[in-house]
């Protein structure tokens, strides 16, 4: 039943992602749904789950996009592993922790990405500041819902 | 350090070891499996999302559809109740034409049925003399039978077939210096023959010279006509010739009811010669 649940998190986390980022964007933007929905998962999930859902959900932005196939999957995988490691030091139970815990992550995951284009693609993949800084902030605002959600969700 | 945190550790090598390997040799034939077979799972979220994203913004547009082909469902079924009683109507009077025609040893002639058809070539040095429509011998056509149009709510006539082939059929038009049909004026009843003249206009011969005839009185088919069912719209008199002394009639021109240049479809209508006894 659990392993049932946690498919159905994990379609429903991929269609919303590619509803929001096709139908759903506002002069253009869509959070990094996948992003927010990994840290949600890693703050209450157990440590093989949540970097479960970070490699695959991470393979298939990999699979939409055209550059530094795995990258994706890799930060993801991390970004589940080092929240799960840091949420005993840090609290996110609250919306203003939240927001702060996606905004930093938020931050590394950009520089990841960059990091990667860099050294696997000779480049630094980059989408310009307007879209980082919108992303970033959209980010911030849509995280505490998407917490809400994802833990009222994953309760037994 | 517990059971699960090691197993935690390990999918994390297992996975950041794998997605180096991914990042690394993007090129090579495993990894391009890899991919392809990864855009294989994936694939289906984006593709049935957007089918589904589709068939949800045609919802609306779908209901109102099915609304309006409803009403539009409903209006044909009460035309087609009127139809109906016309039809048991006029199956009454053919019975009672029947009996009459019998009784009076006429002949008559009842239609055995109708082939709508498209007209798919013209005479390309000449639109008024035949035309060829996409009903042939397998569609029961056969030479001879009347080919009709509709115009303004009537049946007016187009000419006769005079070839037939598996799925086509030659249509002489009335309009052909060879075509002719007994016609006369139903305001007046008049009798003569309508002849094709090869041009976009007909005339009508042999009216008595006492005839009395107006620009724009109808021409019909007679009931004498051998080949056409009688009072089918023929035209309408678009010029009356002054009388010749020395003739014993006098000719009208006649404009057709059906102009071959606008023809797209015909009916043709065969015709089941029952020999009254």
């Amino acid at each position: 039943m659990r392993a049932v649940k946690g498919l159905g998190i994990f379609v429903l986390g991929l269609v919303v992602e590619w509803l929001w980022s096709t139908s759903w964007t506002v002069f253009g933007l869509s959070p990094w749904l996948l992003l927010i929905l990994t840290i949600a998962i890693a703050s209450c999930e157990g440590p093989v789950a949540r970097q479960c859902y970070g490699f695959f959900w991470g393979l298939f932005l990999d699979a939409l996009g055209a550059h530094t196939f795995g990258a994706g999957a890799l930060a993801l995988t991390l970004v589940g592993y080092c929240v799960g490691v840091l949420r005993r030091q840090m609290d996110v139970s609250s919306p203003l922790s939240q927001v702060m815990v996606v905004a930093v992550v938020s931050l590394a995951y950009a520089l990841f990405l960059g990091l990667a284009g860099l050294v696997f693609e000779r480049r630094f993949l980059w989408g310009g500041w307007p879209l980082f800084i919108g992303g970033l902030l959209y980010n911030c605002i849509v995280a505490p819902p998407i917490f809400f959600v994802t833990r009222k969700a994953l309760e037994p | 350090m517990n059971r699960e945190n090691r197993v935690a550790n390990y999918v994390l090598l297992v996975f950041g070891f794998f997605s180096i390997v991914l990042l690394s040799l993007p090129l090579t034939s495993k990894v391009r499996a890899f991919r392809a077979y990864a855009a294989y799972i994936y694939n289906p979220v984006p593709y049935y999302g957007s089918r589904g994203l589709l068939r949800m913004r045609e919802l609306p547009s779908e209901v109102v559809r099915v609304i309006q082909a409803d009403a539009r469902n409903r209006q044909l079924e009460e035309e087609l109740k009127q139809t109906a009683l016309l039809r048991s109507e006029v199956e009454s009077l053919r019975r009672e034409n029947g009996r009459l025609a019998q009784a009076l040893s006429l002949s008559t002639s009842a239609p055995g049925g109708l082939v709508w058809a498209r007209v798919i070539e013209r005479d390309p040095q000449n639109w008024h003399r035949s035309l060829i429509i996409d009903a042939g011998d397998q569609e029961g056509v056969a030479v001879s039978e009347p080919v009709l149009a509709a115009h303004a709510g009537r049946l007016g006539v187009v000419g006769r077939i005079t070839e037939v082939g598996r799925h086509t059929a030659k249509v002489l038009l009335l309009t052909d210096d060879l075509s002719a049909v007994a016609a006369y004026l139903p305001k007046s009843q008049w009798e003569g023959l309508v002849q094709g003249q090869g041009s976009s206009r007909l005339k009508m011969n042999y009216l008595p010279v006492e005839a009395q005839m107006r620009i724009g009185d109808e021409v019909a088919t007679s009931p004498t006509s051998a080949t056409f069912p009688s009072d089918l719209l023929v035209g309408t008199v678009a010029r009356v010739f002054e009388r010749d002394p020395f003739l014993a009639f006098q000719t009208v021109e006649v404009a057709p009811a059906v102009h071959p240049g606008r023809l797209k479809e015909v009916l043709i209508l065969h015709r089941k010669r029952k020999e009254a006894p």
